[in-house]
């Protein structure tokens, strides 16, 4: 009965975090979307809060599973053989490097802290990853396996291992791309640099013309002398709803404070965000609909074919052969099987009297039981 | 009924309404519980011995009870079905193309049942009367000499023009049934070696040409209104075609039809990769063809067939 209650709680949990993973992916993409389309910062800000708390519950998560793990002395199987590395990768670095600072900067203000959040804005694209989990969830779900093919364990395996692995390569790549940028001094958009004409027009600024100013610099917002505002684009009650915290940045030169939108910025990364994720989605799509389909097709299906055959007795099905894959090494050894073993398999089971029942004892006992 | 037998029917009932065994021939369904019984006799006997069912009794009694009582079931099956398949499904107008100048069709059809209820009492001949029964009970003589008369390669043409039968499809097809039923009837025979005892069965042509020669004559004496070439069909289809090309077309398909519905299931799952049954049984009959004493033309010819039809 405490074996039925731990499987029933084990269940219940993984259906949450089945449906945490489908949400977490929907809140990646609105998030994306609501920057590209310029949605208010109130519902922004409800998607990035969201987006924390799906961090937190995927860290927590995964804390609980690797600590369980550690318990029963098998930290490094939970990390390295049952993918416990997608689990950290896909929770822990988002929790302390993107929506942990993002939130910080929601609540305490400061454009600095978003900006930080920024740099390893790139690693939103490793949510992508949680794809990977639902290849493992996949399998127990009945509407899957009919639709894919692929009930075979090695069939699922391999799927998964190479979603994974093209998932990883590509989330990788973004990531060190994003690192090398600032590194190598090519800042196509940074939140921290403004371009050499940007500064040049605010430097020129003595107080007058801001219309003018206004029209060369689309990204500007507001000037102010010390705490006089001279200049706003906008009224304030704009300000209030459709700008976070994270959405400009201001420079002081001499006694005068300009107020940048970083809103094009932002909406121009999270157009390639959006793109990348989208490919990644695509990708795994693509390895479950379609390479997953043909594994199982030509690689499981005749490898059951010929573990039954030599398992059954009665049991003398040849291996279907396609003609464009018969020089395959799976479709040579079905060859072999087809023409050696199953015709020799028949003359021994004759001359050998081999029997064969297709009743077997552990269907029958039930009949014990009712004789009772 | 004693106690024990009635035990021993439910517990044989039970066996032969498990889902595995579903939609079966009564003799197939005998075979699968035989051989389970025989394979599962160590599992089953500490169960069968207690208090609750045929306690103080050693396996080989219980097994002997249990067959008895399996035996009987089938045959009460059996009979409507025999009777069935020889009263509506044959039609005894075929002999008329045999030489036979009156037909009695009734006649004809009570000397069958009768030497097939010999036959199913015999043990040799209940076994090897299973792949017959089958391929009557599927209905394989009429979809394959469909094919084998659309097709008009080397089947129709020895059976034609070397066996010289001019008789239409339906009337071949007749011939062909009667010639399964009477195929196990050569272990009617005292003297024809024990190739199938219990639940073995020996299938390859293997039967001596004088024996044969000796069975067929015996046989006749007992069905006295067939055509003689029909008897000497049933007969041959126990001899290898390698040890003797002489023996008639429909001798040959007889044996190939038999052997293919022994192990025939009508609603087999064909797991997903795997040729169709029919087309597997043809493929591997190919290779053994010397072994079983096929006629490795008509073994080919079939294979086509099978693969065309998706069987």
């Amino acid at each position: 009965m405490v074996r039925g209650m731990r499987g029933r709680v084990r269940g219940f949990f993984e259906g949450l975090v089945v449906i945490a993973i489908i949400l977490v992916l929907i809140q990646t993409f609105l998030e994306d979307v609501a920057l590209i389309a310029g949605w208010s910062w109130d519902v922004r800000k409800i998607l990035l809060v969201t987006g924390f708390g799906f961090d937190l519950f995927f860290t927590l998560e995964f804390l609980i599973r690797f600590f369980a793990s550690a318990l029963r002395r098998q930290a490094s199987e939970y990390l390295f053989h049952r993918k416990g590395w997608i689990d950290f990768l896909a929770s822990l670095p988002l929790l302390l490097f993107n929506s942990g600072p993002l939130m910080a900067a929601v609540f305490l203000g400061g454009g600095t802290l978003g900006g930080v959040g920024g740099v390893f804005n790139i690693l939103k694209v490793a949510k992508a990853i949680r794809i990977a989990r639902i290849l493992r969830l996949l399998r127990v779900l009945k509407v899957f396996k009919r639709i894919k093919n692929t009930e075979s364990v090695m069939a699922q395996r391999h799927v998964a291992m190479i979603t994974t692995t093209a998932v990883t390569i590509t989330v990788l790549t973004l990531f060190l791309l994003s690192v090398l940028q600032p590194l190598l001094q090519y800042s196509p958009g940074s939140a921290e640099v403004l371009s050499h004409a940007e500064t040049e027009l605010l430097q020129r600024y003595r107080g007058e013309s801001n219309r003018q100013l206004a029209d060369a610099l689309p990204t500007l917002l507001i000037i102010k002398e010390n705490e006089n505002t001279l200049y706003s684009r906008y009224e304030n009650s704009y300000y209030r709803s459709m700008y976070g915290p994270t959405d400009y940045r201001y420079r002081h030169i001499g006694r005068y404070t300009f107020f940048l939108s970083l809103k094009p910025l932002l909406s121009d990364q999270a157009m390639k965000s959006l793109s990348f994720f989208l490919l990644i989605i695509l990708m795994v799509l693509v390895f479950l609909l379609y390479y997953g389909p043909h594994f199982a097709l030509t690689v499981s299906d005749p490898v059951h074919v010929m573990r039954r055959g030599f398992a059954e007795t009665g049991y003398n099905l040849e291996v279907e052969i396609p003609a464009r894959y018969r020089n395959d090494d799976v479709y040579r050894l079905a060859a072999l099987y087809n023409r050696e073993y199953l015709p020799l398999k028949e003359r021994i089971k004759l001359k050998e009297r081999r029997l064969h029942s297709d009743l077997r004892l552990d269907t029958i006992t039930g009949i014990f039981d009712d004789e009772e | 009924m004693s106690s024990e037998t009635e035990k021993a029917a439910g517990f044989v009932r039970h066996l032969l309404e498990n889902p595995a065994l579903r939609n079966q021939t009564p003799l197939q369904k005998e075979e699968q519980l035989l051989a389970f019984l025989e394979l599962n006799g160590r599992a089953l006997f500490p169960t069968l011995s207690s208090n609750r069912f045929f306690p103080g009794k050693n396996w080989p009694d219980i097994r002997s009870l249990l067959c008895s009582e399996l035996f009987k079931i089938t045959d009460s099956a059996l009979q409507g079905y025999l009777k069935r398949i020889v009263v509506e499904q044959i039609e005894m107008s075929f002999a008329a193309f045999l030489g036979v100048p009156k037909v009695s069709p009734e006649e004809m059809k009570t000397e069958l049942l009768q030497l097939s209820n010999r036959v199913v009492h015999t043990a040799n001949g209940r076994r090897a009367l299973t792949g017959s029964f089958n391929a009557l009970a599927y209905r394989l003589v009429e979809k394959y000499i469909d094919q084998i008369f659309q097709t008009r390669n080397y089947i129709r043409f020895e059976i034609e023009k070397v066996q010289r039968l001019k008789m239409s499809k339906e009337e071949l097809k007749n011939m062909v049934k009667v010639s399964l039923l009477l195929r196990p009837a050569v272990y009617l025979i005292r003297g024809i070696a024990p190739e199938a005892s219990g639940v073995y069965r020996k299938q390859t042509g293997s039967l001596q040409a004088n024996i044969a020669e000796r069975a067929r004559e015996s046989i006749a004496k007992g069905l006295p209104h067939f055509p003689e070439p029909v008897i000497r069909s049933g007969v041959e289809s126990n001899i290898s075609f390698q040890s003797n090309s002489q023996i008639t077309a429909t001798a040959r398909l007889t044996l190939l039809f038999s052997n293919l519905a022994h192990d025939y299931k009508p609603d087999m799952q064909v797991d997903r990769g795997a040729v169709s049954p029919e087309k597997s049984w043809f493929s591997v009959a190919r290779r053994n063809f010397r072994y079983m004493g096929y006629d490795i033309k008509m073994v080919d010819e079939l294979y086509k067939i099978a693969a065309e039809q998706g069987w």
